[in-house]
C-alpha cells in the first residue's frame, strides 16, 4: 500500500511538468503564469504558418528516421554477432558498442567536432545523423544484450540439427527472439535523435533541426508556442510508441500461433 | 575558395531539387559536404547567419521570388557563434553574415574570414543613402576596399517598469536597497563589458584595460549581481521575468523587447542613464568560403533599399543606416532616435572587443571571457 | 563453431568499424588537441600540459567543477532512490504496462521545453508558490525556489529519473521473482526483501545506473544554466565556452578529459565502497548465485 502511493507520487512528481507543458500550449496569452484567464488554439494555428518551423520539423524527422535505420540495421548485425561471437568477440563489441553510453553527450558532441574539423568535412545533416548513430547504438546494444542473454544458444543449433535450413532457423528461431526488442530499440532511437540538443548544437553546422530552432526561439521570446510544439511531438512520440507495440504484439501473436501449429 | 572538383551538373541538380521541399531540403543539406562553384548570377541558394529577425524573411519576400532566391537562414545566438564555426577545417557553406561593429578588425585582419565587396554590386551603397558615419569609414572600410556593409544599428541600454519604478538617472539607481532581488543582467558579454568599464570609471579606456583595472571593473560590477535576480540567458528570458513582473529593470539590454512586454501589460521603458547606451552597428559581409557571392551581393543591395531598411526597422525597434529611410519610419520608431543628431551619437566611437592577443599587462580577449565566467559563477 | 565465429565476427565488422570510426578516433583525436595550443581562434599542434596546468590551478575551474560533480552525485542518489520503488513496483508487484509507458513518454517529452516548465513551477508567481499558499504554509512567494541549488535538483531528477527507473529496471528483472516471493513467505517485510534479496544480486546494475545518471547529470550544462542561476554554472558550461567563444579547443579538450578522469575516480570508490559494505560480493561468488537461480 505504502509501495503504491510512494509510486503514485512519483508519477505525480513525473507528470505534472508535463501536463502544465499541455495546459499552457492552450493559453490564449503569451505568458506563463497563473492565473490561466483564458484558452485558445493560436498557438497551434502559429505553427502550422511558421515555414522556419516547419523546415526544421522536416530535419529533425528526417534526422530521425535515418538515425533509427542506421542503428537498426548496424544494431541488427551486431546482434546476430553477439549470439556467434566467443568470449573475446563479445568483449570488443562491449567496450566498443557499449562503454560510449557512460561518455556525455558534450563529450561525444566536441570530439566529433574535433574530428570533423580535422578531417574537413563539412558539417551537415550527415554530421548530425552519424553522431546520434554513436549516442543510439550503445542503448540499443544494452537492451539487446539483456535480451540475448535469456537466448540459449543450443536453440539455433538444435533447430539446425533437426534440418532445418539456416534461413528457416532465422525465420522461426532467432528474428521472433530479437526482432520485438530491435524493433523498439529503433523506436526509441528515433525519439532520442528528434529531441537530442547537445550533441546537435556542436555537429549541426549552419543546420537547425526543431531543438535547435526551439532554443533560437527562445533566445528572442519565450511564448506558449513551444509549448504547443512540444505537445505535438509528444503526442507524436506516443503514436510511433503505439504502432511499434501494436506491430510488435502483432508479430509475436503470429509467432506464437504458427509455432503452436507447427 | 575552396577547390573547384565538384562537377557544375551537380550544383544545377542541387539547385533544381530545391522546389520539392522536404526531400529536397535534404538532398541539398547532403550536397553540401561538397564545394560547389561559384554561380554567376543571382539566384539560387542563399546561406545566410543572422540574428533572428534580421534576416529579412517577410521584407524581401518579392525579390526573392522575382530572382528566384531561396534564403536559408542559420541564427546567431551570439556573434561567437559565426566565428567559431571559421575555427572547424572546413568552413561553412555561408554565403553571407552578419557581425558586430567591435569584431571587425578580428575579422578582417587577424582571423581572416571576411572576402572584399564589389561595391559596384551594391548601387545602394552610397554617400547618397548612407548617413555619412556609416559610409567608408575605417571600421568596414580598409586601404580602399569595403569588407563590411554596415546594415542596421540600435543601442543596448537600461529598461525599466514605468509603472513600479522612478526613471534611473544612472546605472547605480539599481542598487538601491528596494530593488534588491528585481533587477536582471543579461548573459551578454560583450553587451555587458563597455559598461562596467565605465561604471569603474576607464570608460575611455575600453577595450585596452590593464588586467589590474579588469578586476578592479568586475569587483565593484559584482554588487550588480548580489542586487540581480537573474542572469539571463537569452532576451526571452529578460522579457518573461519582466512581463511576470518578477523583475523590475535590467541593466543592459536590447529595446527589442519593449514592444513584446508592453503587449502583455507591463509598461517597459528605456532609459539612458548617464554612463549612455552601448552602441552598435550590425554589418553583412560576405565569407571568404560563400559561394553565391553573386546574390550575397544582391542580397546586401536589398537590404540597403530605403524601404526595406525601415520596414525592418519598424519590425525589430532598430535604427536604420539609410537616411532615406528615416522619413519612411512611423511616427512612433522615428521618435525614439532624433536622427538629426546622429553625429553626436556616433562622437564618442563604437565600443571594440579586447585584443585577441595582448602584450603584457592589458587584459585580452580571454582574460575578459574569464572574468565573465567568474562573475557569473558568484566568485 | 569455427566458422559460426567467423559469420559473427563478419556481422560485427560494420558495428564496430562506425565505432572506431566515430567513436575511438574522435576520442583519440580530442585527446590529443588537449595537448596543442591555441591563440587567436587559430589551433595549433603542440605538445604542452598547460592546458591540464592552468586548468586545475583555475579557482574558477575549481569551483565549477565541484559544483558539477555535487549536482550529479545529488540527482543520482535521488534518482536512483526514487527509481527503486518504482522498479520494485513493476517487476514484482505488478506488470502494469501503462505506467511503465508513462515513465517512457516522460524520458521522450521535449528536454529545452521541460526545463522551461520548471521554471514555470517553481517562480515567484509558479504553481508551488501558489500551492504552499493556498495551503496556508507560506504567506508570501517564495522567490528562492527558483535559481537555487534546490532547482538545479529538482529539475535533473525530473530530466533524469525516467532513465534511471529503466536502467533499474532492467538491473531488478534479472532476480528471478521466485526468491523475492520465498523470502516474503518468509515473512520479511518489502524492505526487508529489498535489502535482502534485490539490492545485494542488483546492486552492479544499481551501481550502473547510479554511474550513468551521474555522469548525464555533472555533464548537463544547459539545465543548471538556465534554473540555477550562479550556482548552475558548470564545467560543462566552461567546455562549452571553450568551442563556442573562445576557441580554445584545446583548453575545452583538456578540461573534457579532467571530467572524464574524475567520473572514472568516483566509479572505483562507489564500487570499492560497495564492496566494503558488502553489498557486492567477489567475482566468484555472484556467478555461483546466478547458476543457483
Amino acid at each position: 500500500m505504502i509501495l503504491r502511493i510512494t509510486v503514485y507520487l512519483i508519477l505525480a512528481f513525473l507528470l505534472i511538468p508535463l501536463a502544465l507543458i499541455v495546459l499552457f500550449s492552450f493559453n490564449a496569452s503569451p505568458s506563463f503564469t497563473f492565473p490561466i484567464t483564458g484558452y485558445s488554439m493560436r498557438w497551434y494555428a502559429q505553427i502550422f504558418s511558421d515555414p522556419q518551423l516547419g523546415s526544421a520539423l522536416w530535419k529533425s524527422f528526417w534526422i530521425a528516421t535515418l538515425t533509427a535505420i542506421i542503428t537498426f540495421l548496424l544494431g541488427a548485425a551486431a546482434s546476430l554477432a553477439w549470439l556467434r561471437l566467443g568470449r573475446k568477440g563479445r568483449t570488443v563489441l562491449e567496450i566498443l558498442c557499449i562503454t560510449p553510453i557512460a561518455l556525455p553527450g558534450l563529450f561525444l558532441g566536441v570530439s566529433l567536432l574535433v574530428l570533423a574539423s580535422q578531417v574537413g568535412v563539412q558539417l551537415s545533416m550527415i554530421t548530425i545523423v552519424l553522431s546520434h548513430v554513436v549516442l543510439a547504438l550503445p542503448m540499443l546494444m544494452i537492451a539487446m544484450r539483456a535480451r540475448l542473454a535469456l537466448f540459449d544458444p543450443n536453440l539455433e543449433e538444435a533447430s539446425r540439427d533437426l534440418g532445418a535450413s539456416q534461413v528457416l532457423t532465422f525465420r522461426r528461431v532467432t528474428l521472433p527472439l530479437i526482432a520485438p526488442t530491435l524493433i523498439s530499440c529503433a523506436v526509441l532511437s528515433f525519439a532520442l535523435s528528434f529531441d537530442e540538443f547537445v550533441v546537435t548544437a556542436f555537429v549541426s553546422g549552419t543546420e537547425t533541426t526543431l531543438p535547435m530552432y526551439i532554443w533560437s526561439m527562445m533566445r528572442r521570446t519565450v511564448t506558449p508556442l513551444i509549448n504547443a510544439i512540444s505537445t505535438l511531438a509528444m503526442v507524436f512520440t506516443i503514436a510511433i510508441i503505439s504502432i511499434a507495440l501494436a506491430i510488435a504484439a502483432m508479430k509475436r501473436a503470429t509467432n506464437l500461433s504458427s509455432r503452436d501449429v507447427a | 575558395m575552396g577547390p573547384k572538383y565538384a562537377t557544375p551538373n551537380f550544383s544545377e541538380a542541387r539547385r533544381a531539387l530545391l522546389i520539392g521541399g522536404a526531400a529536397a531540403g535534404l538532398t541539398v543539406s547532403f550536397g553540401r559536404l561538397f564545394f560547389t562553384p561559384a554561380s554567376a548570377a543571382t539566384g539560387g541558394t542563399l546561406q545566410v547567419m543572422a540574428w533572428e529577425g534580421y534576416d529579412l524573411t517577410n521584407e524581401l519576400k518579392t525579390w526573392r521570388e522575382e530572382n528566384g532566391v531561396t534564403v536559408e537562414t542559420t541564427s546567431i545566438a551570439s556573434q561567437d557563434d559565426v566565428h567559431t564555426k571559421f575555427i572547424v577545417g572546413n568552413p561553412p557553406p555561408l554565403d553571407l553574415a552578419e557581425y558586430n561593429q567591435a569584431y571587425s578588425e578580428l575579422y578582417i585582419d587577424q582571423i581572416k574570414i571576411v572576402s572584399p565587396l564589389d561595391v559596384s554590386k551594391i548601387p545602394n551603397y552610397n554617400a547618397d543613402n548612407l548617413f555619412s558615419v556609416f559610409f567608408d569609414k575605417p571600421t568596414w572600410f580598409k586601404d580602399g576596399t569595403l569588407y563590411g556593409s554596415p546594415y542596421i544599428w540600435g543601442f543596448n541600454t537600461l529598461l525599466y517598469n514605468s509603472a513600479e519604478m522612478e526613471e534611473p538617472k544612472s546605472y547605480k539607481d539599481l542598487l538601491k536597497p528596494e530593488l534588491k532581488g528585481k533587477i536582471a543582467i543579461m548573459d551578454d558579454a560583450t553587451g555587458n563589458w563597455p559598461l562596467i568599464a565605465r561604471l569603474a570609471g576607464f570608460g575611455e579606456k575600453y577595450p585596452a584595460l590593464t588586467k589590474d583595472e579588469l578586476k578592479t571593473a568586475f569587483d565593484s560590477f559584482v554588487a550588480f549581481r548580489d542586487q540581480a535576480r537573474l542572469i539571463a540567458i537569452n532576451q526571452g528570458d529578460v522579457a518573461n521575468f519582466i512581463a511576470s513582473k518578477e523583475v523590475l529593470a535590467v541593466v543592459v539590454a536590447d529595446p527589442q523587447i519593449i514592444q513584446q512586454v508592453t503587449a502583455q501589460g507591463v509598461p517597459l521603458k528605456m532609459a539612458v542613464p548617464e554612463e549612455g547606451p552601448v552602441l552598435w552597428v550590425d554589418a553583412w559581409f560576405i565569407p571568404v568560403s560563400a559561394d553565391n557571392v553573386e546574390t550575397a551581393h544582391a542580397f546586401i543591395n536589398q537590404s540597403l533599399d530605403p524601404q526595406v531598411q525601415a520596414n525592418v526597422c519598424m519590425s525589430i525597434h532598430q535604427a536604420p543606416v539609410s537616411k532615406k529611410a528615416v522619413e519612411l519610419l512611423d511616427e512612433a520608431a522615428r521618435q525614439r532616435i532624433d536622427y538629426s543628431k546622429i553625429d553626436q551619437i556616433f562622437s564618442a566611437g563604437l565600443p571594440g572587443i579586447p585584443p585577441v592577443e595582448a602584450e603584457s599587462e592589458v587584459a585580452s580577449y580571454d582574460d575578459w571571457i574569464q572574468a565573465w565566467q567568474q562573475f557569473k559563477a558568484g566568485m | 563453431m569455427v566458422s559460426s565465429q567467423k559469420t559473427g565476427g563478419f556481422l560485427a565488422a560494420p558495428a564496430v568499424t562506425y565505432m572506431v570510426i566515430f567513436f575511438v578516433a574522435p576520442s583519440l583525436l580530442l585527446f590529443s588537441y588537449s595537448f596543442w595550443t591555441a591563440s587567436s581562434f587559430r589551433i595549433v599542434p603542440d605538445f604542452v600540459l598547460t592546458n591540464y596546468l592552468s586548468s586545475i590551478q583555475s579557482l574558477l575551474f575549481l569551483k565549477v567543477t565541484l559544483n558539477a560533480l555535487l549536482i550529479g552525485l545529488v540527482t543520482a542518489t535521488v534518482s536512483v532512490l526514487l527509481s527503486l520503488p518504482i522498479a520494485y513496483y513493476l517487476t514484482y508487484v505488478t506488470r502494469s504496462k501503462l505506467i511503465f509507458y508513462l515513465i517512457l513518454i516522460t524520458w521522450f517529452s521535449s528536454y529545452l521545453v521541460r526545463i522551461y516548465a520548471w521554471r514555470t513551477l517553481l517562480g515567484t508567481n509558479g504553481l508551488l508558490n501558489a500551492a504552499l499558499l493556498q495551503l496556508g504554509i507560506i504567506s508570501t512567494p517564495i522567490e528562492a525556489f527558483l535559481f537555487s541549488p534546490f532547482a538545479v535538483g529538482v529539475t535533473l531528477v525530473h530530466i533524469y529519473l525516467p532513465f534511471a527507473v529503466l536502467m533499474v529496471i532492467s538491473a531488478m528483472s534479472e532476480i528471478k521473482k521466485e526468491l523475492i516471493e520465498a523470502s516474503r513467505d518468509l515473512g520479511t517485510s518489502p524492505i526487508g526483501a529489498f535489502m535482502r534479496v534485490v539490492a545485494p544480486n542488483a546492486a552492479q546494475g544499481l551501481i550502473g545506473a547510479f554511474m550513468l545518471t551521474f555522469i548525464l547529470a555533472a555533464s548537463d550544462y544547459v539545465t543548471p544554466q538556465m534554473v540555477g542561476g550562479s550556482s548552475g554554472q558548470t564545467t560543462g558550461l566552461l567546455i562549452a565556452d571553450q568551442f563556442r567563444k573562445t576557441g580554445n579547443w584545446p583548453l575545452g579538450a583538456a578540461q573534457a578529459f579532467i571530467m572524464f578522469a574524475l567520473s572514472i575516480l568516483i566509479y572505483l570508490i562507489i564500487t570499492a565502497l560497495a564492496r566494503a559494505s558488502g553489498l557486492t560480493r567477489s567475482r566468484k561468488s555472484t556467478t555461483i548465485l546466478t547458476q543457483d537461480k
